[in-house]
């Protein structure tokens, strides 16, 4: 009989990859389970090389661990070669600092990046040995399971399986909750208790305490509060950034990562009021990290680390008020120590080539602009406030600097789309190509021009929550028409992706508490990574809600109306339902709202700063 | 500028660092101990770092070189110790001198290999290694060839231990002549079926130059 030890030193040569399962990287926090008197399992629901490159992650981490009382330690899901060896050889799901069981720690936290992960939260569970459904995992403290993450903006999909979500920001909530489970244990409190006084806290949400109830129909009627908690959950922020934890040392891996480098948030929230994005509207109010704060949180993560690059993380970073002297300030300490400044999220209409020049000395990498959508009148619509001479002009300053390789990105199934919107994105195109002709400086090299089309997916809390989604057949549609207008494109490369992930994540991201059955479903038959290409069974998601009578089209293709109840009505991310309906009025004539730094729209942000916010 | 080695171990939880990644992880070991390594010169400026003899995924190395440039007139004397505190779990260096050697030296290499498994025992494995035809399929970029193992190994000695055997042997390594060791129980499991091989460590001990003396 072979110990667990002995039988990973022979499972392991047998894998892909495998320093995935092992830890004992550079940074890695272990503590002594003895000193400790809560535990927490982070749970990343994808590969290893993917959450080690995930910020939240880095702060939670380092969050938790900062806490005397608490160990944290990291799981990320094992590959299905490692997934299968595991489960021969009835090893269960272990954390890496400790090698403990997942079963051991109090409390095992996921969080959600994109919808996509539901099925590997399931499995992981599944592999640690711990009950997948809420229902069957009895009234012990032990074992909770919390969530946070993006995808916590709709919880509902998930809530079978989920004791606790923090919806928003965790850094001050998240201490919150386990120190109120600390309590908890040494009390000797029943998970009921626990979860009862937990949804107290400003951010929590448990959704065994809110019940929805459905007409006659099979319609949502709405969300009732049980034993009274607060109706609505207002998503909990950090008001003030520059004193907010953030970590000064994180873990170092020792393999290849999706992103090996430092990376620094500069602000949260975003002025601009894209009808289309979820991220924007979700992590209002904008709010701004100082120089100051973000060059001392650079120097000790580059000195602790050893990185040789860092990258600024916010989501329209053109619009942090003070990027240049930020810059400078930074360019200054990185220059000379040989790390590289890399800034994405640049808007395309505040293309700044001297900045670029001084950060990226070798042109080795392409730039990416997004104008996603190819007609002004759409690009209207969607509140893009960007002119077709803004992305000309931006074109011709790289290509006048030097670059020659430019990616494009579109979105297509927007609302309103006509087959002169989809042109726009070829003519478009073509522009950037002959704009690359008038201007480049080396026309030997050549231009390598690249449109990408994704699939648009309405969201919660957008002002495109009502609109129905394109259907995988008029999608392919689209991207049949694209094609053919490409093909006689001169230097334009096209490309876009199967369409069937898009579908499910419309259902997904727009589901309410019914969808989990599927989900539950989904994974019993075998899905999992569905984010992955090679492992996506979008034939046995489909078989899934034909067995359960659930159909998608009513979650993803149905025109919903203002007065319906969204399965997301109850939890508050920062921007009332009635801003959002205006915005979604306004985007049907095709009438631009300016950014917050301009006009206040009084989107209702305030509310959760207690006061103005910082735009 | 020196030019310098670093003498390092490579076991535990570092055994499944392989080498590509081993030198991302030392380039920066060398910045968190800000130890000043020597940058090439050019538009794309990068660090020399170069390991003399890659060692295979999954095995334990006791006696691994790795060749680098530093940007300084001595060694600092809390070399060691400021290296060792900025390496990941695993790795931990033993000595820093000048070098002055080349990895063409290298010959022969010193393996332990722990096979664990049932029906093992010292005498019938020494048996079939000091057979003089040792038929077995070696794999190369250009496809497989049917090589005789014997032809690779120097010299060994094989000890019963509870789990299966422990094999102590001298092979052929470096750039003329080379094989894997994991050949050693491929050989085993072709030719002595009655065995079971659960799965097997391996350890890099020390290369040799052609005079049999530690490659350093």
């Amino acid at each position: 009989m072979l110990t667990t030890k002995e039988k990973l030193s022979k499972i392991l040569p047998q894998v892909q990859k495998p320093s995935r399962y092992v830890g004992g990287e550079y940074g890695e926090i272990v503590k002594d389970k003895q000193s400790v008197d809560v535990s927490v399992a982070f749970c990343f629901p994808d590969t290893y090389e993917i959450g080690m490159s995930h910020l939240g992650m880095k702060i939670l981490y380092g969050l938790y661990n900062s806490l005397p009382y608490c160990r944290c330690e990291r799981v990320f899901a094992p590959w299905t070669d490692m997934e299968e060896r595991l489960r021969a050889e009835n090893i269960p799901l272990y954390a890496l600092e400790s090698g403990d069981a997942l079963e051991e720690f109090d409390i095992i936290a996921f969080t959600l990046l994109y919808e996509m992960c539901y099925t590997n939260v399931l499995n992981m569970l599944d592999m640690a040995g711990i009950p997948v459904r809420a229902c069957d995992r009895g009234d012990s403290l032990k074992n909770l399971v919390m969530a946070g993450g993006p995808c916590t903006c709709n919880p509902e999909p998930m809530a079978d399986f989920v004791d606790l979500f923090q919806i928003g920001e965790g850094e001050e909530m998240g201490v919150e909750v386990l120190d109120l489970y600390r309590r908890a244990k040494r009390e000797n409190m029943t998970k009921k208790e626990f979860l009862r006084l937990a949804a107290d806290i400003e951010g929590v949400y448990v959704p065994s305490l809110y019940e929805p109830q459905y007409d006659g129909d099979g319609n949502l009627k709405k969300v009732i509060p049980l034993d009274g908690v607060k109706p609505v959950v207002n998503k909990r922020i950090v008001k003030d950034l520059d004193s907010m934890y953030f970590p000064e040392s994180i873990v170092v891996p020792s393999t290849e990562i999706v992103h090996d480098r430092v990376s620094i948030e500069i602000q949260r929230g975003c002025i601009r009021g894209c009808r289309f994005c979820q991220a924007g509207h979700t992590y209002r109010p904008i709010r701004q990290k100082s120089v100051e704060t973000i060059v001392k949180q650079t120097k000790a993560l580059i000195e602790q680390t050893g990185y040789d690059e860092v990258s600024l993380s916010s989501l329209s970073t053109s619009d942090y008020r003070e990027l240049g002297p930020l810059c400078d300030r930074l360019i200054d300490y990185c220059d000379p120590k040989h790390v590289s400044l890399s800034i994405p999220s640049q808007r395309l209409d505040k293309f700044n080539l001297e900045l670029m020049e001084r950060i990226q000395r070798v042109r080795k990498s392409g730039l990416t602009f997004a104008p996603e959508a190819g007609s002004q009148r759409l690009r209207d619509v969607i509140n893009k406030n960007i002119t077709e001479s803004d992305l000309l002009n931006a074109a011709a300053i790289a290509f006048s600097g030097g670059w020659n390789s430019v990616k494009l990105y579109f979105m297509i199934g927007l609302p309103t789309e006509t087959s002169e919107d989809l042109d726009g994105i070829v003519n478009l195109s073509r522009k950037v190509v002959w704009t690359w002709r008038q201007h480049t400086t080396k026309k030997d090299r050549g231009v390598k021009v690249t449109a990408s089309a994704s699939s648009f997916v309405p969201k919660p809390h957008t002002p495109f929550q009502w609109v129905p989604q394109a259907t995988l057949e008029e999608i392919r549609e689209k991207q049949a028409y694209l094609r053919e207008k490409m093909r006689v494109a001169k230097g334009v490369t096209f490309n876009y992706h199967d369409s069937s992930t898009s579908v499910l994540e419309g259902v997904l991201s727009r589901g309410d508490r019914r969808i989990g059955a599927v989900i539950y479903e989904a994974w019993k038959r075998g899905c999992r990574f569905d984010s992955w290409d090679e492992l996506f069974k979008p034939d046995v998601w489909d078989s899934c809600f034909a067995d359960l009578g659930i159909r998608p089209s009513y979650y993803a293709n149905r025109r919903r109306f203002y007065d319906e109840c969204l399965p997301w009505d109850h939890i508050f991310h920062g921007v009332s339902k009635e801003h959002l309906w205006k915005e979604y009025r306004a985007s049907l004539s095709g009438v631009l709202s300016s950014d917050c730094s301009v006009k206040c729209s009084g989107c209702g942000a305030t509310k959760l700063m207690g006061g103005k916010c910082d735009a | 500028m020196l030019k310098l080695r670093v003498l390092f171990e490579k076991t535990g939880k570092a055994k499944y660092t392989s080498h590509l990644d081993l030198m991302n992880v030392f380039r920066r070991s060398f910045n968190r101990a800000g130890i000043p390594i020597h940058y090439t010169q050019g538009f794309n400026p990068h660090p020399y770092l170069s390991v003399a003899m890659p060692l295979p995924t999954a095995f334990d190395g006791k006696a691994e070189l790795l060749d680098f440039d530093l940007d300084a007139d001595e060694i600092p004397t809390d070399f060691i110790d400021r290296l060792n505190a900025s390496l990941p779990e695993g790795l931990s260096v033993k000595d820093v001198y000048e070098r002055q050697t080349a990895p063409k030296d290298i010959v022969w290499a010193d393996y332990t290999v722990c096979v664990h498994g049932d029906g093992l025992s010292a005498e019938s494995v020494e048996k079939l290694l000091s057979r003089d035809e040792l038929l077995i399929m070696k794999k190369s970029k250009s496809g497989e060839k049917e090589v005789n193992l014997r032809e690779f190994i120097h010299s060994f000695t094989v000890t019963d231990t509870e789990y299966g055997v422990s094999i102590r042997a001298i092979l052929s390594a470096g750039n003329v002549k080379t094989i894997n060791p994991t050949y050693l129980v491929v050989a085993i499991e072709k030719y002595m079926p009655d065995v079971s091989v659960q799965y097997a460590d391996y350890c890099r001990e020390v290369c040799l130059t052609g005079e049999m003396k530690a490659f350093m």
